[in-house]
């Protein structure tokens, strides 16, 4: 099957005081983890990043070392991310037959278990990586501190990106949500909604996505361990 | 008198296991293949130190038949390598490497290979070089079969 990667790069990160995904995080910009862990594997002959076009030549400046030939032009991101993801996969055309999603502000993903997700992939089936929850859910009431119930967290998973899907799979959900109008913040959602077989594969806590100054500290932890070989290899 | 060491190691690159390369995990589709984390560029390092002092090589010191060295952490092994240089009263020189792989592309890593390595030789970071080097598409580095590492090293007295 041949690949291809769509990084989602368009946030813009208010919180950081400047384009987020260009952060330093452990040495590098953040979007530098994560496209790395893309780059490694072979099967992914087209990468295209979705960003800002004011950040246009830093982002070009990070990713064309990384991805050389294999980065496409850059594709500029819409007004929501759903709206981003559709701009990305228009751009790809009809050049490959299955694409991973991924938001590049999870830069500590691991090549193995982007590998892992690829392996599940055939038409009208789709995966992303997950994490099983393991806090007890607590559920409020709109504008309320109050505890109104306690959710079971079996069988519950926290939805984590890259995604997975056929590029047909992928544009006909996007082109259906269009016309209908529906609106979500995951591409699995779409996908379910159209009716494709969606299986998670297991990750850990460790792909967790960068939207505060604590994750900020905590991903930086994570690659830096990596940086200094600590535990014993699978 | 200052003595010379050189190290050479290699491992077949497969799917499942980990890249480790100076300590520094590398994303990768695949990793190095060995009882150890199969550190190839660690274990050259630690070769030449032993070979230096002619102490043997890494595998008479830490043998593959041990389960306690299943999945141990290289560095750990070299930093066992540098106490018995001491021992002999001896301290590292420098350190020179090269390690020789057609992908992935490494220039991100070297840096903190480097760093890593020279915090377990007990000098400073510019006393340690590492290399990254394609073998033009030849042989088993070039396809993709394995990676090598090379590596020198220079041991001194540590009274004159």
């Amino acid at each position: 099957m041949r690949w291809a990667a769509l990084v989602v790069a368009a946030g813009e990160g208010r919180r950081f005081g400047g384009f987020k995904q260009l952060i330093e995080i452990a040495g590098r910009p953040m979007l530098a983890w994560s496209l790395d862990a893309l780059a490694a594997i072979a099967a992914f002959e087209l990468v295209a990043i979705v960003t800002a076009p004011e950040v246009f030549e830093d982002v070009e400046r990070v990713a064309r070392p990384i991805l050389g030939e294999r980065l496409l032009p850059l594709v500029a991101g819409g007004a929501t991310r759903q709206e981003s993801v559709r701009n990305g996969l228009r751009s790809l055309g009809g050049r490959c037959e299955a694409v991973a999603i991924h938001d590049g502000a999870r830069p500590c993903v691991r090549t193995e278990d982007i590998l892992a997700g690829m392996r599940e992939i055939a038409p009208g089936r789709a995966a992303l990586l997950a994490a099983r929850i393991v806090d007890t859910l607590k559920q409020t009431e709109e504008g309320s501190t109050v505890v109104r119930a306690t959710l079971p967290r079996e069988n519950m998973w926290a939805a984590q990106t890259p995604q997975f899907a056929t590029y047909v799979d992928l544009a006909a959900a996007h082109e259906r949500a269009l016309q209908a109008g529906i609106a979500v913040t995951d591409d699995i959602a779409l996908l379910e909604a159209s009716g494709v077989l969606c299986a998670v594969v297991p990750s850990t806590a460790e792909n967790l996505k960068v939207t505060q100054q604590s994750d900020r500290d905590l991903a930086a932890a994570i690659l830096a361990a990596r940086m200094v070989h600590a535990e014993r290899p699978r | 008198m200052m003595r010379v060491g050189h190290g050479f190691d290699a491992h077949r690159l497969v799917e499942g296991r980990r890249l480790i390369l100076g300590g520094v995990e590398i994303p990768f589709e695949r990793g190095a293949l060995g009882h150890s984390d199969a550190d190839a560029l660690a274990h050259a390092v630690a070769d030449a130190l032993l070979g230096s002092l002619a102490l043997g090589d890494l595998g008479s010191h830490f043998p593959d038949s041990e389960e306690r060295w299943k999945g141990a952490n290289s560095l750990e092994l070299l930093a066992a390598c540098v106490a018995l240089v001491r021992e002999r009263g001896y301290r590292v020189g420098n350190v020179d490497a090269t390690i020789v792989v057609e992908r992935p592309r490494l220039a991100a890593y070297t840096e903190r290979m480097r760093c890593n390595l020279a915090a377990r030789c007990g000098v400073d970071a510019s006393a340690v070089s590492v290399k990254a080097k394609s073998s033009e598409g030849m042989g088993y580095t070039g396809d993709g079969t394995g990676i090598a590492a090379y590596a020198v090293a220079t041991v001194e007295p540590s009274a004159p």
